[in-house]
């Protein structure tokens, strides 16, 4: 299932998806992937993220 | 052990050496191991599995046909780098595809050129053999300057691939949107 709200979250920051993977310390294909719902993060991935966009898990990745 | 063995040993330091130098360089921060984030992990250990199995076949193929007595017109040491080989086109085609081809210390242009140094040191080491008219010949089998084509064929089907996974990304328009 594509992660929307985490593309908007991206995109409401107006970072690229090259941005916050650097940010994130993981390759851009990795936040393709966990946008396009190919790839389920683990929760220190999830948590860099969310630090990163300044959201909580609750925001980003719960359904 | 005869000069060619002893040749070819000199050869393989000669080349881990090179590799190690090369790696330095074409990585960001100098270090000779590449890095990975997470997914591309995971993706890597699925696809060190797949390799594990293709050398396995390919080996065990090896095997069937030397306990049937069929003759391979190959040399030995061509046989078993083939069993590498394949194991190492799984490796690097299951990687490629799932979008696992450059680690997040990698400098792009720089492997570009490792990669063209790679490919022109094979042609160069074929070029001989071909002018002598002894590119696969060797006591009737074939030898030594097979092993450098495989090497070009194993990069050659990495470039294209990558080519191809890059324009299928490229329609689906999974690449940066933005």
């Amino acid at each position: 299932m594509k992660n929307l709200k985490l593309k908007a979250a991206r995109a409401g920051k107006d970072l690229s998806q090259d941005d916050l993977a650097k940010l994130c310390d993981v390759s851009r294909q990795t936040i393709s992937s966990i946008e396009k719902g190919d790839y389920n993060p683990t929760i220190n991935l999830c948590i860099k993220i969310c630090k990163a966009l300044d959201k909580t898990l609750d925001e980003l990745f719960w359904e | 052990m005869n000069a060619q063995g002893f040749g070819f040993i000199v050869g393989i330091i000669v080349g881990i050496i090179l590799v190690v130098i090369l790696f330095k360089y074409a990585n960001t921060n100098n270090k000779i191991r590449t890095e990975y984030d997470e997914r591309q992990e995971k993706v890597r250990g699925r696809g060190y599995m797949y390799a594990f199995y293709t050398a396995l076949i390919v080996q065990a193929i090896m095997v069937l046909a030397s306990i049937c007595k069929i003759e391979i017109p190959v040399e030995d040491y061509i046989l078993h780098f083939a069993g590498i080989l394949f194991g190492c086109l799984t490796l690097g085609i299951y990687c490629t595809w799932n979008n696992v081809y450059w680690g997040l210390n990698n400098d792009h242009r720089r492997y570009g050129l490792v990669f063209a140094i790679a490919i022109i040191i094979n042609i160069i080491a074929i070029v001989g053999p071909a002018i002598s008219g002894m590119l696969f010949e060797e006591n009737g089998k074939i030898g030594l300057p097979a092993l450098n084509i495989m090497v070009i064929f194993m990069l050659s089907v990495y470039g294209i691939v990558y080519l191809v996974r890059k324009a299928i990304d490229a329609k689906k328009g999974t690449e940066e949107e933005d």
